[in-house]
């Protein structure tokens, strides 16, 4: 064995003892400040909860680094504005009861209840921390619809427009359907992206009346 | 531990310094063996990162909570208020929703700007570690080199530092931005900003001071101007006043250009062409061009002069002055329908007030040629009307009289309102007021219904209101319940609030009882403190129950009292007057009020007054008082003049009743405030006029020793006066006086003066002077009563006023006269309706000579008559006269009764009066008399009287008057018509017709026609 071979292999052994050693060293950070809206504290545990949820769901290994946690961190923020919002302007929104609908294509990946519960485990998430985060997007959805779709107001011009750009980039002129036939998904299509838009807007808005303060040691 | 680890390396650090190439990262020459490390290194570390991204809390979920520990140890918050707070406690197990609570917690006390919590086996549980960043709050803000304008206040403005509130430093960039932006737009274009944050840890404060280096302030040097305008540049650019005058004469050059400049050159730009008619024009500042090399800035304008705007009324003539204040146009400076359709309102307004209720309005536009707008309003008036009946019926709870205080609607009167006050609008306004006034006592079901009486009874263009009541049935309060208070505040606010069983049940008492409440707990520390209220069926009719629910929220103590920004006062001075201290409950009323109480000091520019982290949820707070030292030295200047009968000649004996005569009159003086930093005020004030010249040198100590009911002068002064005609006076007197508030409406005032009096260019008889002449010492202890309790000093409508003046002065007190006096007085005020009000004084005074000096000297008689006394006389020629001369000598006696019905003549500001004043300066006690007639013409002793009719403008610091009098009975007198040295060839012993001719007296008059001008209602 070279040398150098050597080495490598030693090196390679040390980290995967640096790496077993760790649930056995002294201490640890439980928890910290990530972000403050206003007077909320956003930890940074709920980030990483949050995606260890978001992975669980999209049935994917979570991704822990700085980018993702930023994402994670952005979406709490904005789910905060519009829950307290929401809260504020008495919005109707979904209960608890509402999720369990949600939560049955989940549970249907797997073989057994037995099955979903270890999946869970091993995530390291709760039953009741998937309810509540599926609950979470569920309000945004609802509020999002409540507050900016009846403002959004798509006209006949732009129906055209969108109509006539989509027609023009379709190369098989077989497979356009007419504008009559399309014009209900392209209504549908335009509305959300508006609605989105509107949301931006809001959250740009209501962002930049909150102070929010990131923690960067939280992120690293 | 992790943190640990990472910090060692920090606290050690290398005995050489690296060099650049040394210091970049590179394995090239390390070891083999340490490569063999570095990994496992690495591997620990991002294990353990690993390990808090993934949970560390699940190695010690569940773990019993062993220690708790703070880093650092020494926190904001008290131990047992930290340990109320976290839902983490030994002995408990450890949960991750309540770490992430704990966080949540700890950081909305605001006092703190980061948190961590880190965990460590400790046995067989785990141990805490709670890391915590402080959160440092704005404490003082101060300039040095402040170069005004722009003063202390906007600068301080403009920094956006709220005092009290969190302090980042990454604000200090904008701070000093903003303070720059406002320096140059002063002209201050080369002043630099730089500042200096002291950090107190203990009070997590930062005190923020900025030194400002002003530079010299940019002049202008010429102005631009561009657009569209038919004005001659010249005549605007002398319109900006932008260069350098004094009124309107103009000097060479051009004025500093500060932003109150700037702005004002172009509002007088404005108001120009406004004043040409020129509503729309549209001026603004495009820019200010700054020339760093010669310091000056040109500003150009941009003028658009907009159409000439032309109004005019077609059907009825009214003024062009008028108009301007009718039609809103002239004071928004635009035109739109919306303004003229107000002004067509007002117009409509304007003719009712003239009797013309019917009076319609309607207005047109055109353009008849370009650049012109014309706006034509049709009046249709109809006729004329009086309002001479308003009649209320039906109202059995309320009398007639309550419930007309409340109607806008007015009768036609004799001098104001000629036609009444009257329109559909008003009537029913004053409908829906008599339904207010029931409804907030109870009558829910009332009904009001208001209607107009043609030809009111039997005249035509006569106009009444009838407003018919229908009061129906009172609610009353059947039982009140409240919840959420103790027993003891319950017992409090039951004594306070209007809704208590029996009283009447309406939605205004309710409003009142939440706000009594919320008062009673945000003044006790309950700022989150919130009101609910219900109603039930009480089961009987017309009483409903009541339910009262008060949620308290955490009450907030103060914690201690941060008082900043003293320089040369004594932190007594501010302590001794804080109405708030450590473990009270936050009251706002009383921090509002100490705040009242230090600005009543008198030597602080500014008290500000604050929360330390308002929003924060903490239990106790730090009160901040930021105080600001005023100017220690004030001057003040004064130019005023006299009308009055106070003229005649000085050299000889003529008019001693005195002649029409002016009397310019300066005054000055200069205060040195806080001397010696204890509030105290040493200050010098002068008087000069023809009439008399004086100078005041005084001590005022507020609050003597600590009683702020307690308030100590000493006074010197030197006067030399000749308003009394009959002699000049010149006086020296060093006083003492002690002022002592027993109440607010009760005081008591000791006093001891100690005076030199020296009367000189006696116009007496001659054998009188060498006793009258000599100069008189003076001990005067004297001590007043006063009882105040008018509604107002200067406008009095109701209440009573009385004094009582006793004075004793004796040999051992220095004095060579010895003599008692007492004067007394009593003044009443009775409105007789919301603006009429009858006012009536009585006073009396009373010298007992004791002994001493053979007579009481001049200068210490009664002098009286005049403005304040009695208007049949001119000032102070009330009383015995020297029978030779007819010159007034005083007496030791006086009586004065007014009389006055006061009420409103023209508009809000103007007032008239009608009085009639009775009384005179008698020679002695004995020899007070009410007869109506003088007897004889060396008979003085009697009672004069006046009636008069006077006239009052309303101003700020009181009503300026003129009185007219007339006195049927106004004493008659022998005068001499002569000089001094001819009176002294007079020999009264010998019969007349050896005497020269111009020893015969001369018969006189007090003219029966007064007039008075001064500020200032009579009493």
């Amino acid at each position: 064995m070279q040398r150098h071979e050597f080495i490598a292999i030693m090196q390679c052994l040390a980290m995967l003892a640096g790496l077993f050693a760790a649930p056995f060293t002294r201490g640890a950070t439980l928890d910290r400040i990530a972000i403050t809206v206003g007077r909320h504290v956003i930890s940074e545990h709920e980030i990483l909860q949050d995606i260890r949820l978001s992975a669980f769901i999209d049935s994917k290994p979570p991704d822990f680094n700085a980018e993702q946690k930023r994402k994670s961190a952005d979406r709490l923020i904005d789910q905060y504005l519009v829950l307290q919002d929401a809260a504020m302007t008495r919005t109707p929104m979904p209960s608890a009861a509402d999720v369990a609908t949600m939560l049955t294509p989940i549970k249907a990946r797997y073989a057994s209840d037995q099955e979903y519960r270890s999946a869970l485990i091993q995530a390291r998430i709760t039953d009741a921390e998937l309810a509540e985060h599926l609950l979470a997007g569920l309000r945004m959805l609802r509020y999002t619809d409540l507050r900016f779709r009846p403002e959004v107001d798509i006209s006949e011009d732009a129906l055209h427009a969108y109509y006539d750009k989509l027609t023009a980039s379709a190369n098989n002129a077989s497979a356009r359907s007419t504008f009559e036939a399309s014009r209900n998904d392209i209504e549908k299509l335009l509305t959300d992206q508006q609605t989105m838009q509107a949301l931006d807007r809001w959250l740009s808005t209501a962002r930049g009346e909150t102070a929010v303060v990131y923690h960067e040691a939280a992120f690293k | 531990m992790v943190t640990a680890r990472f910090k060692r390396p920090l606290r050690n650090p290398p005995a050489t310094i690296p060099t650049p190439s040394e210091r970049a990262l590179s394995l090239k020459n390390v070891r083999p063996p340490v490569l063999m490390v570095l990994p496992l290194l690495l591997g620990a570390v991002a294990a353990l990162a690993q390990d808090s991204a993934t949970g560390g809390s699940q190695v010690f979920e569940g773990l019993t909570i062993g220690r708790i520990n703070f880093s650092p140890p020494d926190q904001p918050l008290p131990p047992p208020e930290l340990d109320r707070l976290l839902p983490l406690h030994i002995g408990s197990p450890l949960r991750q929703v309540d770490i992430r609570q704990a966080l949540q917690k700890l950081f909305d006390t605001g006092r703190f700007s980061d948190l961590s919590i880190d965990a460590e086996p400790l046995g067989d549980g785990v141990a805490l570690r709670i890391s915590t960043e402080l959160t440092y709050f704005v404490g003082g803000v101060s300039f040095g080199g402040v170069a005004d304008p722009p003063n202390r206040n906007q600068l301080l403005t403009a920094t956006k530092l709220e005092l009290g509130t969190p302090f980042v430093e990454s604000q200090m960039p904008q701070a000093v931005g903003n303070l720059q932006e406002r320096l140059r737009s002063n002209g201050l274009y080369r002043a630099t900003v730089h500042y200096v944050l002291e950090r107190n840890p203990l009070t997590e404060e930062v005190g923020v001071h900025f030194q400002l280096d002003a530079g010299a302030r940019a002049r202008f040097d010429g102005v631009q101007l561009s657009g569209k305008f038919d004005r001659l540049p010249n005549k605007i650019i002398r319109a900006t006043r932008y260069r350098r005058s004094f009124g309107p004469i103009q000097f060479p050059g051009w004025s500093q250009a500060t932003e109150e400049r700037v702005q004002s050159g172009v509002e007088r730009v404005r108001r120009d062409f406004q004043n040409q008619n020129r509503l729309q024009v549209q001026v603004t500042l495009d820019k200010l061009e700054y020339h760093d090399k010669t310091n000056t800035v040109t500003p150009t304008l941009v003028i658009d002069n907009g159409p000439l705007i032309q109004v005019s009324t077609i059907g009825a003539h009214v003024s062009q002055g008028r108009l301007r204040q009718l039609i809103p146009i002239y004071q928004e400076r635009a035109v739109d329908r919306g303004l003229l359709l107000e002004g067509s309102r007002n117009l409509v307004d304007y003719f009712q007030s003239q009797g013309y209720f019917d009076a319609a309005v309607d207005f047109r536009e055109e353009s008849p040629e370009p650049g012109v707008q014309r706006i034509d309003y049709d009046v249709t008036r109809n006729s004329r009307h009086r309002l001479v009946g308003i009649e209320i019926t039906g109202n059995r709870f309320f009398d007639v009289g309550t419930i007309r205080e409340r109607l806008s609607v007015r009768q036609a009167g004799l001098l104001r309102d000629r036609y009444g006050r009257y329109s559909r609008k008003l009537r029913d306004n004053d409908r829906d007021s008599i339904l207010d006034l029931y409804r907030s006592n109870g009558f829910r079901d009332v009904q009001v219904a208001a209607s107009t009486l043609d030809n009111y009874r039997g005249r035509q263009d006569n106009l009444g209101v009838r407003y018919e009541i229908e009061e129906g049935k009172q609610w009353t309060v059947n039982q009140l319940t409240i919840e959420g208070v103790s027993s003891g505040d319950e017992a409090y606010l039951r004594t306070v609030i209007q809704s208590s069983e029996g009283q009447a049940f309406s939605e205004a008492s309710i409003a009142a009882d939440r706000d009594a409440i919320l008062a009673y707990f945000f003044n006790n520390g309950y700022s989150e403190a919130s009101f609910d209220w219900s109603q039930t069926s009480s089961g009987i009719a017309d009483r409903a129950n009541l339910h009262y629910a008060v949620r308290l929220g955490q009450r907030e103590y103060v914690r201690d009292l941060l008082v900043r920004g003293l320089e040369t006062t004594k932190p007594n001075v501010v302590r001794s007057r804080l109405l708030i201290h450590p473990g009270d409950p936050v009251s706002q009323s009383l921090i509002g009020e100490t705040q009242q109480k230090l600005y009543d000091l008198g030597i602080f520019s500014k008290v500000q007054t604050a929360l330390q982290n308002p929003d924060g949820a903490e239990e106790s707070k730090y009160v901040l008082f930021q105080l600001d030292e005023a100017a220690r030295y004030s001057f003040n200047v004064g130019v005023g003049a006299e009308l009055a009968r106070i003229g005649g000649g000085v050299t000889t004996f003529d008019s001693p009743a005195g002649t029409t005569g002016f009397s310019p009159r300066v005054t000055g003086g200069i205060s040195r405030l806080n001397f010696l930093g204890r509030a105290q005020t040493l200050s010098l004030q002068s008087l000069v006029s023809t009439l008399e010249q004086r100078v005041v040198l005084s001590y005022l100590v507020r609050e003597f020793t600590g009683n702020q009911n307690l308030t100590l002068t000493f006074s010197g002064l030197f006067d030399n006066s000749t308003d009394i005609r009959t002699f000049t006076a010149q006086r020296a007197e060093a006083a003492i006086q002690l002022a002592q508030r027993l109440s607010r409406a009760n005081s008591l005032q000791y006093r001891f003066a100690f005076r030199h009096v020296i009367v000189s260019d006696l116009k007496i008889e001659p054998q009188l002077i060498p006793l009258l002449a000599q100069p008189v010492r003076v001990g005067l202890l004297s001590m007043s009563y006063i009882h105040d309790r008018r509604d107002s000093p200067t406008e009095s409508h109701r209440g009573v006023y009385n004094t009582i003046d006793v004075g004793i002065a004796q040999p051992q007190f220095a004095s060579q006269t010895e003599y008692t006096r007492l004067v007394l007085r009593n003044s009443t005020y009775h409105p007789l309706s919301r603006n009429v009000v009858l006012a009536r004084t009585l006073q009396f005074g009373y010298i007992q000579r004791l002994g001493g000096v053979p007579i009481i000297p001049l200068g210490e008689r009664f002098f009286g008559g005049g403005a304040s006394s009695q208007r049949a006389f001119p000032d102070n020629q009330a009383g015995p006269r020297d029978l030779e001369t007819g010159f007034p000598v005083g007496g030791n006696a006086l009586l004065f009764h007014s009389t006055e019905l006061r009420f409103p003549l023209i508009g809000d500001n103007i007032g008239g009066v009608f009085f009639h004043d009775m009384g005179n300066i008698y020679s002695n006690v004995n020899q007070i008399s009410f007869g109506f007639r003088q007897g004889s013409y060396q008979n003085f002793n009697y009672m004069v009287q006046a009636v008069g009719f006077g006239i009052r403008y309303k101003t700020p610091v009181g009503p300026v008057r003129l009185d007219f009098s007339y006195s049927p009975n106004s004493p008659r007198f022998v005068g001499f018509s002569g000089t001094r040295d001819q009176l002294l060839t007079c020999n009264p012993n010998l019969p007349p017709s050896q005497n020269p001719s111009f020893c015969v007296g001369v018969p006189q008059r007090i003219n029966t026609f007064q007039f008075h001008f001064s500020l200032g209602q009579t009493f």
